[in-house]
């Protein structure tokens, strides 16, 4: 399964991606991530053994070029809801004036609505990663607690902050304020494109 | 009515809570052409939408405005407002002219 947008595709990860996410986990980016392989035969074995409860995807732009990763875990039909997970912007050089990011995640939440009729996403963040606890907020989700001590990541325990956001929620704001703010970042962007005669 | 000098210590501080999440070589300048997002932006898009949150965040608790800055009146427009310092403050005066 593949994701197109505007800027960016989501293709499915391979075992052949290993070096390269790997790499990326190991950036100084994933510091709050979760611990992860430690080389690329261990990546490669992780890879494949993704359970069917899961999506994972490379975010590649539409010249094919990867520039990072994107999840979807936990799927749950029965209680429809999804975690997504996993976000890494690994290349951030190559993203920079385009609203990858945020298309990416709108692709995603594109298929957790619409596609697979889920109600829910949810997911924790480390407390102390403020940036991405607010970005998650600002693309939607709703802060829904605290779990105390809840990862240790770097030789300390670290809380977590739950969020989620429900289908109706993503509709009425996340997806309007996605579609905005991919239009108005990419504003720039057009004017150089025009001038260049490529758009 | 906000204006223009208000605006622009909004965003400041803004990046200077981002800046203290930076290392000391690596700090955001402080100037009305510092690109905010666009090829020579210094910062990546979860940097960027910090300063917007905590633009939106002060706009609100500090001076009673209830504005989005990524909402239609954002969009279609032929330079991105996000695109450095000035160009966010003056579509903050913009969209707050008479509130």
């Amino acid at each position: 399964m593949e994701l197109h947008g505007q800027y960016v595709v989501l293709r499915p990860l391979r075992v052949d991606d290993a070096e390269l996410t790997l790499g990326w986990r190991e950036g100084d980016r994933a510091t709050l991530l979760n611990r992860g392989a430690t080389s690329v035969a261990e990546q490669a074995a992780w890879i494949a053994s993704r359970p069917n409860t899961e999506l994972n995807f490379v975010i590649q732009l539409r010249s094919g070029q990867p520039v990072g990763m994107l999840s979807l875990v936990n799927i749950d039909e029965v209680n429809r809801r999804a975690e997504p997970a996993r976000f890494l912007i690994g290349d951030p050089d190559s993203v920079k004036g385009l609203p990858v990011a945020v298309e990416a995640m709108k692709l995603l939440y594109e298929l957790v609505f619409d596609q697979m009729k889920l109600q829910r996403v949810y997911g924790t963040v480390v407390a102390d990663n403020r940036l991405m606890i607010k970005w998650q907020k600002f693309l939607g989700m709703k802060e829904e607690g605290r779990l105390r001590r809840h990862y240790f990541i770097a030789g300390r325990f670290h809380d977590a902050v739950s969020l989620g956001m429900m289908e109706d929620e993503y509709r009425a704001i996340a997806l309007p304020r996605m579609n905005a703010f991919i239009e108005a970042a990419a504003g720039g962007t057009r004017i150089i494109r025009r001038s260049q005669g490529t758009s | 009515m906000i204006t223009r000098d208000v605006v622009d210590a909004i965003i400041f501080r803004a990046l200077e809570a981002l800046n203290a999440e930076r290392d000391p070589d690596d700090q955001i300048e402080m100037s009305p052409a510092t690109p905010l997002f666009g090829v020579d932006a210094a910062l990546d898009s979860l940097e960027f939408v910090s300063i917007i949150t905590d633009v939106e965040a002060s706009l609100n608790v500090d001076h009673d405005l209830d504005v989005s800055l990524a909402d239609d009146r954002a969009m279609s427009r032929p330079q991105s407002p996000y695109a450095t310092v000035e160009t966010l403050r003056e579509y903050i005066l913009e969209i707050t002219e008479g509130a």
